[in-house]
């Protein structure tokens, strides 16, 4: 037994080259990975490219669901509103050709746009009302897509091209492929410097603790309002990618079943974890369209397999290897001896 | 004048079916804070099952009921199976994975259903008393029809009585008020949750059979009612039966009164009560005090 | 912690990767050896609220393979039929047209929903594939009036919803000319509207224009149609001389007849009549189906002929009741394929589509003939009137039939 000496203070991390790599790494993740998935998946078949690219258009969704439903912690159930305003901006806009930068980031602030307004209307609700509110949004969205007849209801807006991007004809996957990649990238690096900032971190704060947050000077409100136009923003540049992909605007995509698909893909991949959203939203679509392809009882499964990940991993799947990690240091310190 | 009451008697011939449906959600969601996204499903299960005992044959009253509550009764173990195997692990998960949750049970129903019912559309003939129509003043309306508002009326009166003159309606409100005095107070809360959700889905299962006869037995039936039970929980008010039977009448009477007078507004009537009541009363129009948000 | 957070980010990768290891496939890899059989892919609805119409589908053109393979098969090869399920809307149908290209099946037939034959029309001529639809009725995926169909690898082995409506007005109006008035109760939606319209349009063209009584537009996915039949059950009485157009589909027309039911009022429409796949669902009410005209493609009384009784004959062997329109369209895609790939030698994609342009082979109505230019099938329309009945096999008592011939249908100015 011996005395415990006190510990030292706290040093600055030694600057070696080492660790300054490691922390330079980590501030550039989101490009890292979005170089690494980008190349292999260049050398993929051209449908699984598509695949992948459809896997990372969702996964741009989910994240941008997941600010409302990770960072502010509130459910929503019309986040398929502002999904469907950027697409259906760029369907209707499909004769002017322009760029299709350009189409996607105005299609981001028409989201934005539709974000405000929906904030402006649910200014003094919270809790369930203002989940009800998101429904109803988008619902009655829904809804105008048939009743205004521009819109063509369930037909849709066919024949939406891309365009070229410096010369590349975007309507072949691969060129799509890098495409989306850009795009995407620049928006998770964009949203991993707001939550790593001085607002975002208010925005956890006002979600873990509201009363000792609004105690401290946290403005709640407006930064529950700033949240979801940057999330409508960011869902309305994934709703141009969308569509640019698809060439076709469909009412399906606006439906309250499709925005509790993206909330879901926030949840199974894990609202915690920062690439979590992008996790679920890849497994959500290879479940639905690649796995169990054919069998027509399939929801069975899917919802099986939910409903294991619900019970045995509430964190989501990307807890996984956090849990895999620990479980294997545990397994180590019961063998070795050592803590 | 004739308009205005057979748009009236149509409301309340939808509203009602949609009150003996939504009864069990906004009894669970009252109770467990459950928002059981699953409940559709049941609803459909409960109407398969209905269909396949009674094998296309017109049966007589006594049968009929005895069937339905048998379809009921299926339902309610699948729902203490549902209750035992997920929801109980997840009480103090919050919101959010109960809702995962339940959606992941309503994909597993929907994909037992075609498994065990196959693809195909079942059609439940109404029982024999009731197969033709009687005229209130000059309007006509199906018998049927008021035999399942009567049946409603007597499920939201036993409901009330259960709730508010039992002694297992007083522990069941006890739990639902502040889960852990009532434990603390000896309730046995796990109990009740389970008879609480049986009971939601033998609901369901119930307006699954008395409905049948009046909508197809198909895929989708699930989705019918889906984004009404919201609507009925917000309007009514958490934990008041009368409150889900007035939204529902409400809902139902909304609809009917804008097919008539405003067929193109007839979708959005719906949502238009919902605004004006989230942003008039957020806590429901029939319930005292403010807005418990469940957070 | 950075170490989770990386092996989060390399999960993601791994998976990706694993992905491609799972459903590792080529990219367009070359036609088979001459043994190897070959794959017409289905398009169509395996889940979902249409599963059941899928199944119909699919099996015509499983009916079809058998009888070829029995006969020998194509080029002395075998036919597969492969489905992949696109219930969940264009997304995942233009995914499915995709994976089947990249595995080598180039022969497509299919699809339900406009949407989804929509989408998929621009992409099989991009991806050098060929594409026959039976089902989807929307006017632009095939030349129109004589105009150069404007795919050019999409071929349609069905009518357009406009040879049916129009063909369907004509022979309404002539058998029922007192009828000067019409109801209508229609699914919201594009289809809906612009059947009605069509309806409409046709008597007047035909001189006899039609007073339009109440008429009534529901939502798609709602199915509570009370307070829309009270309105009709009270705006109609018995003997004048009104009709009734009925424009929802499947459930939606199952439910409205079973709540419509107690109400007794149908017997007051001389005539009530539905477009589309209405047989079904008059099966399915198990006997309690009113007298209703009903105009599509296909019932399997249309037919007298030795190749239709083969056809119903097989049909119901495999799927145990008679053959309906969706089955007949998928099994006449698959014999223009069979006869294409037979007439071109070859089953390199570009020649079966350039063997498809004016092809003739026998089928159930006699001679079938895609034209060269516009890419129409020759698709008769049929009218039937049926009453359920319980003690039919069926369910359903076919009590007339009217073959109304392509040739009749093309004349029409629409």
């Amino acid at each position: 037994m011996s005395v415990q000496t006190p510990a030292a203070p706290p040093t600055a991390p030694p600057a070696d080259l080492a660790s300054r790599a490691t922390r330079a790494l980590g501030r550039f993740d989101v490009p890292v990975v979005m170089v690494v998935v980008g190349l292999a998946v260049a050398f993929f078949p051209t449908n699984l490219q598509f695949l992948a690219t459809t896997m990372l258009i969702y996964g741009l969704l989910a994240m941008s669901a997941n600010m409302i439903v990770g960072w502010l912690g509130t459910m929503t159930f019309g986040h398929a509103a502002f999904f469907g305003a950027g697409i259906y901006f760029v369907a209707l806009m499909k004769d002017f050709h322009l760029n299709p930068l350009l189409l996607v980031v105005l299609a981001g602030v028409v989201g934005a746009l539709f974000a405000a307004f929906f904030c402006v209307v649910t200014l003094r609700l919270s809790g369930i009302a203002f989940v009800m509110m998101t429904m109803v949004f988008g619902q009655v969205l829904y809804l105008l897509l048939f009743t205004i007849k521009k819109l063509h209801g369930d037909d849709g807006i066919p024949g939406v091209l891309p365009g070229k991007l410096l010369g590349f004809n975007l309507l072949m996957p691969k060129y799509f492929w890098w495409y989306a990649v850009l795009v995407v990238g620049v928006c998770l690096f964009v949203m991993r410097l707001i939550h790593r900032s001085t607002f975002g971190h208010s925005v956890l704060a006002s979600r873990d603790d509201p009363i000792r947050a609004a105690a401290l000077g946290v403005p709640t409100l407006s930064i529950r309002t700033r949240v979801v136009i940057l999330a409508g923003f960011f869902a309305g540049v994934a709703g141009a990618l969308f569509v640019q992909q698809q060439g076709i605007a469909s009412s399906d995509t606006l439906y309250w079943l499709n925005s509790g698909n993206i909330v879901l893909m926030c949840l199974v991949g894990g609202r915690g974890h920062f690439f979590g959203p992008v996790v679920g939203a890849v497994v959500f679509v290879w479940l639905n369209t690649q796995l169990f392809q054919g069998i027509n009882y399939a929801n069975l499964f899917i919802g099986g397999i939910f409903l294991v990940i619900v019970l045995a991993l509430p964190g989501g799947l990307s807890g996984l290897p956090g849990k895999a990690v620990d479980l294997f240091r545990r397994l180590r310190s019961l063998r070795g001896g050592r803590p | 004048m004739n308009q205005l009451l057979s748009a009236v008697i149509n409301g309340v011939a939808t509203g009602v079916p949609l009150f003996l449906v939504a009864s069990g959600f906004t009894l669970i969601y009252g109770v467990m804070g459950v928002l059981n996204f699953a409940h559709g499903a049941f609803f459909m299960f409960g109407a398969y099952c209905f269909a396949v005992m009674l094998g296309g044959q017109a049966l007589s009253l006594p049968m009929f009921l005895l069937y339905a509550l048998g379809a009921a009764a299926v339902i309610a173990v699948l729902g203490v199976l549902s209750e035992r195997l997920v929801f109980a692990r997840l009480y103090n998960s919050g919101h959010m994975i109960n809702l995962l949750a339940a959606y992941a049970l309503m994909l597993m129903l929907i994909g037992l259903s075609i498994l065990v019912f196959g693809t195909t559309t079942y059609h439940v003939p109404r029982p024999s008393p009731f197969k033709g129509a009687v005229h209130i003043g000059t309007v006509p309306v199906p018998s049927y029809n008021l035999f399942v508002i009567a049946a409603g009326l007597i499920v939201a009166a036993g409901l009330w009585f259960l709730l508010n003159k039992s002694s297992l309606g007083m522990k069941i409100r006890a739990v639902a008020h502040d889960r852990t005095t009532a434990r603390a107070l000896g309730v046995r809360a796990p109990l009740v949750g389970m008879g609480v959700f049986a009971l939601g889905c033998a609901l369901a299962g119930l307006a699954g059979a008395l409905d049948s006869p009046m909508i197809s037995v198909a895929q989708g039936m699930d989705a019918t009612f889906a984004i009404q039970f919201f609507v009925v929980v917000i309007i009514g008010g958490l934990g008041s039966t009368w409150g889900a039977l007035a939204a529902s009448l409400l809902v139902g009477l909304m609809e009917s009164l804008l097919v008539y007078y405003a067929p193109a507004w007839s979708q959005y009537g719906m949502y238009i009560l919902v605004v004006i009541v989230l942003l008039m009363r957020p806590q429901g129009l029939f319930v005292r005090g403010p807005a418990i948000t469940h957070s | 912690m950075l170490t989770k957070k990386w092996a989060g980010a390399a999960v993601a990768v791994a998976m990706v990767l694993g992905l491609a290891a799972c459903s590792g496939q080529d990219d367009n890899p070359s036609g088979g050896d001459s043994g190897d059989p070959i794959t017409v892919g289905v398009l169509g609805p395996i889940s979902g609220a249409f599963a059941d119409a899928g199944l119909n589908y699919r099996q015509g053109a499983q009916i079809a393979a058998d009888q070829i393979n029995a006969a020998g098969g194509v080029l002395g090869r075998q036919i597969k039929i492969e489905a992949k399920d696109t219930a969940a809307g264009p997304q995942e149908a233009s995914q499915a047209v995709r994976d089947f290209v990249s595995s080598g099946t180039n022969f497509l037939i299919g699809e339900l929903s406009s949407a989804n034959c929509l989408a998929d029309a621009p992409l099989v001529d991009q991806l050098d594939a060929v594409f026959i639809t039976g089902i989807c009725s929307v006017e632009e995926l095939t030349g129109q009036n004589g105009q150069a169909a404007p795919y050019t690898r999409t071929f349609r082995a069905g009518a357009t919803s406009s040879a049916n409506i129009v063909a369907m007005a004509d022979a309404i109006g002539r058998r029922f000319p007192q009828v000067t008035t019409y109801d209508s109760f229609a699914f919201d939606y594009v289809t809906g509207h612009l059947q009605w319209d069509q309806y409409v349009q046709a008597y007047a063209d035909n001189g006899k224009p039609i007073t339009v009584g109440k008429d009534l537009w529901v939502p798609m996915d709602q199915q509570n149609y009370g307070s829309q039949i009270s309105v009709l059950a009270t705006a109609s009485t018995e003997g004048e001389h009104k009709g009734l157009y009925i424009g929802t589909y499947g459930a939606g027309t199952a439910s409205f007849l079973q709540q419509a039911e107690p109400y007794d009022f149908l017997k007051n429409y001389e005539v009530v009549v539905t477009p589309g796949g209405y047989y079904p669902v008059a099966r399915d009410l198990n006997g309690s189906a009113p007298l209703v005209w009903n105009g599509y493609e296909y019932n399997w009384a249309a037919y007298d002929t030795p190749e239709n009784d083969a056809f119903v004959a097989d049909f119901e062997q495999l799927a145990g009741k008679k053959p309906i329109t969706w089955s007949y369209v998928s099994y006449v895609a698959v014999l223009a394929y069979a006869a294409a790939i037979e007439k071109a030698g070859s089953d390199a994609p570009e020649a079966v589509a350039a063997a498809l342009e004016g092809i003739t082979f026998s089928s159930p109505q006699g001679e079938y003939l895609i034209d060269a230019v516009t890419h129409n099938g020759s698709a008769n329309i049929v009218l039937m009137e049926t009453e359920g009945d319980a003690s039919d096999p069926e369910k359903v008592k076919m009590l007339e039939t009217i073959v109304i011939p392509y040739t009749d249908t093309v004349t029409f100015n629409y």
